[in-house]
């Protein structure tokens, strides 16, 4: 299949499946469609009025006849449609390891954003090999986001956030086409996807391009960073992951959002810890799941839906806030939330692998100065007397939890206790620590662990 | 009840001025007249929609937009398919054959509502000088579609005029229905029983319970688009919560049925074409029947395959598919029954018969190709592809088309007492036959290649498709003009037919050709079964 | 149609398509019957509409529904039912051959389905009179008292939907709910299907006293005797349906 020149390139994991359905398909049809016309013209050959053959008693009907050509047409039509639900089901279940990329299709063109902040016009980069969920939305109009060599087409709808997945298995070049008639350019609404390996990919990630920033606007030429005091201008240098996510906490800051969506709760709006991806329950008592498509309407007609137990004061920011923007707030909201995640756009490559395993020491030293730099130190504080507990001595101690049950304080506590903070809060403590998931690589949450390990263990102190 | 005294009324009182004859027309009541109107001005705009069409297929003959600007190209393709959808295909068999034939073949007077009759006619032609006068002003470039948001919010064209004019036709549909639905039901011939009835009453009585209940859904699709976008509120408006994929919901709760009005009249042209040049009753009649009604009532319940990439759930999708299969059944089964009927019978290769045979291999391929469609994982690819356009074409035009030229050239004698010219007849089926392959058959492979759909500039690997269909689209359109010229010359120069040149035994054929004013002498009393053929 | 005199004799009502009088009035009543069903379809549309928007936005429904009238749409209710009745009986009188009776009811009818107009007109102006700034339509015509709080529910670029503003609690600087005229919120869509249901309602009404008051004229012209009042029945139809669809219109958007 791959090759043949009346089937596309084979670029995705869907390809094959589909071609082969198709190819099915085509021989199924070929031999109704060529049988059929086959009997046909023997019958009028045969029967002219001018032959002398035998027409006594021409059936009217045939009971088994009809039943036999229902049946079997019947059959053969289960067969298709039971096989290509399997892969319809397939193609709309999206993988937990997905890369997001969020697309914005607007009269006539697509813009892509990653989420390290790199934005793409009518162009699309992906990695081979790793499962690729597009989250997409229009600016205006229905359009349609088609790659053919994918297989894969979905519909892109104002208001709402449609999704679509895929994995690339080739490396090359392919067609982007705008499927949804959308006016007047509408034959010039594509570009290229291009798919590349996946060293290429982190790479081309990291090089300098478009961003968004918070405030709306697009800035050519750098790359989005994370840092706990991020300036007016960002800061070129290697990217860590999701700075989306930063942007959107940046912008629910300058918007005011914080001031009622207090994260310890009880303010005017509901906490957002644990919201993206958790069943919601609604005024009128009924529930609904919190994805994208209601957080976004959360914030631009936040009228339509109330959380029980508050008042309906939210004021809706349609109108207010760009496609860009409500993206970046719900990369930020995702990020508060155990569900919220998909994996960063960072790859891990061979060429990590490659270093060896860095010196338990060198990770402390780092974890170190990583403690003090992020601000840890000012919470955590050694006499105890701060807002989190202290550290010395806590690895594998076992450790009392605000609901009375206790846990021994191994690495897996360690870690969760970091990235995701509000899992479980000591007895005794508020529950605000800030969710690392987002803001910290794994090689810098491990050397956060190894400095807490070397602080002392089990109420032992070095 | 005798009509002679009424016969000889209007044998006597022909018109005799101008004016007289202009009324004598435009004012009948007599439902043979009325189909006469609709087909004159049904071909009219058969060839503006032919013309659009040959517009957007010169245009694509070269990769870039070198012909007409994108607007103009998206106004031409937009005309293509709201006068061929809305005006000929919709309209096309019940309105001229069907008008004509109903009362004849069940041997009634007329239709159950005769000024209503003439109502349709004229609120079709209402409709259709809403959509000329909207493309005279510029057109539309919505996409017979209208889909929303677009159309409401952003259209710059003519969209609420065409609107309109898709509205009005739509209420012609809908009281061509109902009459046709009355008429069947009470004006039977005596002896007449449901099941001795023409194929062709079953099929047309099929069609009008979906005219009648499908069409106003559209209406007030229509309705709210066209609100929305004078007034610039709505309910598809997604800034204030709106849905546009409601519109999507509403529009193709309408559109998916309103294409077996267009198949289903069709399908009952074939089994008299059929039957008659087998000289054969069809086999498995009760099959044949009821699987009109079986493709009526499933074909309100697929929908939503129109839908499959529209953000609708996975369970709509699976829901949908299954449906889908099913419906495609029944249409197998009257294709295999039309051939059985073929076994024992006495063939005759004449004109209408060609058309029939050509029918039979085409709607095939385009009934093959909506499975493809059906199956969720595989029109994900070619959904908006001109892999869709091809399979629609195919059963369009390769079916309703080929059957309309078929059941017109069959009843031509009836209608006009005259015969065409057979040879010439039998040529212009062939032309037909090949150009409409050519011009569609590629774009089959076009669609699977990824070629999208309503695209004004395409990129360069496609134009070799491009190349053959616009060459096939020249010939096909030739073979559409052919009939014109010999059928107008028929008028004045064909043979006189007579009654029954056929030897057909329905009803249609026991009287005269012309019908006269009450078409028949003396009212059928029916005693015998459908299609009975007398041994030759 | 043909003038010349004929035997066909015993009814002038028979059209000459017919065979018989009673094909010709069966003729007619199923055809009307098989209006209706479009009809029906029609309106389902917009129902469904209606069911999309109410299931999407429960909250929205519930806070918007009680800015309707209700206390005049319940008047108009009753006044409908009375109106049903009165078609009702209209039919019977036909068919008992009461002339008088037959005109009176039909009469009857149509002021029932002008009042029903009146006060639908009347709801109407509120709305677009507070749209205005005025309190009443006569306020409105007059000048006089204008609207303590702002609001219009007439959709469009002037829509307001009043809110309440939650007190603001605990000194915290939680910006206020407070509403702006062409707010885009969905309270828009009730208010829209509102508007369109009942207005394609109020058409259908109009349609229907057209009807009726032609039917009046044609039993004040003797058209009708106990052996042909078809018009009179497939009349009452049409009216009993439009009394229908107003019994699901009101409880969907004045019951909420």
């Amino acid at each position: 299949m791959q090759g043949f020149f009346l089937f596309p390139d084979q670029a995705s994991t869907f390809a094959g499946p589909v071609d082969l359905l198709y190819f099915v398909l085509v021989m199924l049809s070929l031999l109704f469609a060529g049988v059929l016309p086959f009997v046909v013209l023997y019958l009028v050959v045969r029967y002219h009025r001018s032959q002398q053959v035998d027409r006594t008693n021409p059936p009217a009907s045939d009971l088994r006849l009809e039943l036999t050509w229902t049946i079997i047409p019947l059959i053969l039509a289960m067969i298709v449609f039971f096989w290509g639900a399997f892969l319809y089901v397939q193609m709309r279940t999206i993988p937990t390891q997905a890369i997001d990329i969020y697309v914005i299709g607007k009269q006539w063109m697509w813009h892509t954003q990653h989420s390290n902040g790199k934005r793409e016009n009518n162009e699309l980069h992906v990695p081979i090999g790793r499962s690729v969920r597009l989250i997409m939305t229009s600016q205006d109009v229905i359009h349609s986001f088609y790659v053919p060599a994918f297989r894969v087409k979905q519909d892109v709808l104002p208001g709402r956030y449609t999704t679509l997945w895929f994995e690339a298995t080739q490396v090359g070049k392919y067609h982007l086409f705008c499927a949804e008639y959308c006016g007047t350019e509408h034959s010039l609404m594509g570009g290229t996807v291009t798919v590349m390996s996946q060293s290429d990919y982190q790479a081309w990630l990291s090089t300098p391009g478009q961003v968004i920033m918070p405030d709306g606007t697009i800035q050519a030429g750098t790359v989005l960073v994370n840092t706990n005091d991020v300036p007016s201008k960002p800061i070129t240098s290697s990217s860590l992951s999701d700075p989306m996510a930063l942007a959107g906490e940046k912008l629910f800051t300058s918007l005011g959002c914080v001031s009622c969506h207090v994260m310890a709760g009880g303010g005017l709006g509901p906490s957002l810890k644990n919201v993206f991806g958790f069943d919601q329950p609604l005024a009128d008592g009924s529930t609904v799941k919190a994805d994208e498509n209601y957080i976004s309407e959360s914030i631009l007609r936040s009228t339509a839906k109330v959380v029980k137990g508050y008042a309906a004061v939210m004021p809706p920011y349609q109108g207010q806030l760009s496609n860009d923007q409500v993206n970046q707030l719900l990369a930020y909201i995702k990020s508060l939330s155990t569900r919220g995640g998909t994996a960063p756009s960072e790859v891990p490559t061979a060429a990590a692998g490659a270093t060896a395993a860095p010196v338990a020491a060198d990770l402390v030293a780092k974890g170190k100065s990583l403690f003090t730099k992020i601000g840890c130190v000012g919470c955590h504080m050694d006499n105890g007397a701060g807002l989190g507990p202290r550290l010395k001595g806590v690895y594998n101690s076992t450790v009392t939890l605000d609901d009375g049950t206790t846990v021994k304080a191994d690495e897996a506590y360690l870690h969760e206790s970091i990235v995701t903070s509000q899992a479980k809060v000591v007895k005794g403590y508020s529950m605000i620590m800030p969710v690392y998931k987002s803001q910290l690589k794994d090689d810098e949450v491990a050397a956060l662990i190894e400095y807490v390990k070397s602080l002392g263990s089990a109420g032992n102190q070095p | 009840m005798s009509t002679t005294a009424l016969i000889n009324h209007y044998a006597t009182n022909r018109a005799t001025t101008a004016s007289a004859w202009l009324k004598s027309w435009l004012l009948t009541v007599d439902h043979k007249r009325i189909a006469i109107l609709y087909l004159i001005s049904i071909n009219v705009f058969f060839l503006l929609g032919g013309l659009a069409a040959s517009a957007v297929r010169l245009e694509l003959v070269t990769p870039q937009g070198d012909l007409m600007s994108a607007d103009m190209y998206n106004r031409m393709f937009t005309l293509h398919g709201v006068i061929m959808v809305f005006f000929f295909l919709i309209p096309g068999i019940p309105s001229v054959l069907g008008n004509f034939l109903i009362p004849l073949m069940i041997g009634a007077r007329d239709l159950a509502f005769p000024k209503l009759n003439l109502l349709s006619w004229y609120l079709y032609m209402g409709g259709g000088i809403f959509a000329l006068c909207a493309a005279v002003f510029g057109g539309v470039d919505t996409g017979w579609t209208f889909y929303t948001p677009f159309s409401t919010s952003y259209s710059n064209s003519n969209v609420v005029l065409t609107i309109a004019g898709a509205f009005v036709m739509g209420f012609s549909s809908i009281l061509t229905g109902l009459n046709f639905i009355i008429t069947i039901h009470k004006m039977r011939a005596p002896g007449l029983t449901w099941f001795r009835l023409p194929l062709f009453i079953w099929a047309h009585y099929a069609t009008s319970l979906i005219q009648i209940l499908a069409t106003p859904v559209v209406a007030i699709a229509l309705l709210l688009v066209m609100v929305e976008r004078i007034w610039h509120v709505g309910v598809f408006d997604p800034a204030i919560g709106g849905d546009p994929v409601l519109y999507q919901h509403l529009f193709w709760f309408y559109s998916h049925p309103a294409v077996y009005i267009m198949i289903l009249p069709a399908m009952g042209v074939i089994s008299e074409l059929i039957a008659t040049f087998s000289r054969r009753r069809i086999f498995g009649y009760e099959f044949v029947a009821f699987s009109s009604i079986a493709i009526a009532i499933l074909g309100f319940l697929v929908w939503g395959h129109h839908m499959y990439v529209s953000s609708q759930s996975v369970y709509s999708g699976l829901v949908f598919g299954f449906i889908t299969m099913l419906v495609a059944i029944p249409s197998a089964i009257k294709v295999f029954n039309w051939t059985a009927t073929l076994y024992k019978g006495s063939i005759s290769y004449r004109t209408p018969m060609l058309y029939a045979l050509g029918f039979i291999g085409l709607f095939v391929i385009g009934g093959l190709t909506g499975i493809f469609l059906s199956v969720v994982a595989v029109d994900i690819h070619v959904t908006d592809t001109y892999f869709v356009v091809a399979h629609f074409h195919y059963v369009m035009v390769g079916g309703t088309m080929m059957a309309y030229l078929g059941g017109i050239h069959y009843w031509w004698p009836k209608m006009t007492g005259r015969m065409y010219n057979e040879a010439w007849g039998a040529i212009s089926a062939l032309v037909v036959f090949v150009g409409f392959n050519l011009t569609f058959f590629p774009q089959f492979v076009m669609g699977y290649l990824g070629m999208p759909r309503r695209y004004h500039v395409y990129p360069q690997e496609f134009q070799i498709y491009h190349v053959m269909s616009t060459a096939g689209s020249t010939i096909l359109g030739i073979g559409f003009m052919i009939p014109l010229v010999y059928l107008l010359l028929s008028l004045r120069y064909g043979r006189l037919a007579g009654d029954n040149p056929w030897n057909a035994p329905g009803l249609e054929w026991q009287t005269n050709s012309p019908p006269p004013t009450f078409n028949f002498e003396t009212q059928p009393i029916v005693t015998e079964e459908a299609y009975a053929f007398q041994p030759e | 149609m043909a003038t010349t005199p004929h035997e066909h004799g015993y009814n002038p009502a028979l059209l000459h398509h017919f065979d018989t009088p009673g094909q010709q009035k069966e003729a007619a009543t199923l055809g009307m019957w098989a209006f209706l069903v479009t009809e029906i379809m029609l309106f389902g549309g917009i129902f469904l509409a209606y069911m999309v928007y109410r299931w999407a936005y429960p909250a929205i429904w519930a806070a918007a529904a009680p800015h309707l009238n209700t206390p005049l749409a319940t008047v108009n209710t009753v006044v409908l039912l009375v109106s049903s009745l009165t078609v009702a009986l209209s039919v019977h009188a036909a068919e008992m051959g009461n002339k008088r009776q037959l005109v009176t009811l039909l009469l009857v009818t149509i002021l029932l389905g002008a009042t029903f107009l009146g006060i639908k007109f009347t709801e109407y102006g509120e709305k677009f009179a507070h749209c205005a700034g005025y309190a009443n339509p006569v306020a409105w015509m007059t000048g006089g008292e204008r609207l303590a709080e702002a609001e219009c529910l007439v959709p469009g670029a002037n829509f307001l939907f009043p809110t309440e503003v939650a007190s603001a609690a605990e000194g915290s600087a939680a910006p206020a709910l407070v509403a702006r005229p062409g707010m885009k919120t969905p309270h828009q869509l009730f208010f829209f299907l509102y508007f369109c249901a009942t207005g394609l309602h109020a058409i259908h009404m109009i349609v229907g006293i057209t009807v009726m008051s032609v039917i009046a004229w044609m039993a004040s012209r003797n058209k009708f005797s106990p052996t042909y009042f078809t018009p009179v029945e497939i009349g009452g139809l049409y009216w009993h349906l439009i009394d229908i669809i107003w019994v699901f219109l009101f409880p969907l958007f004045y019951l909420v």
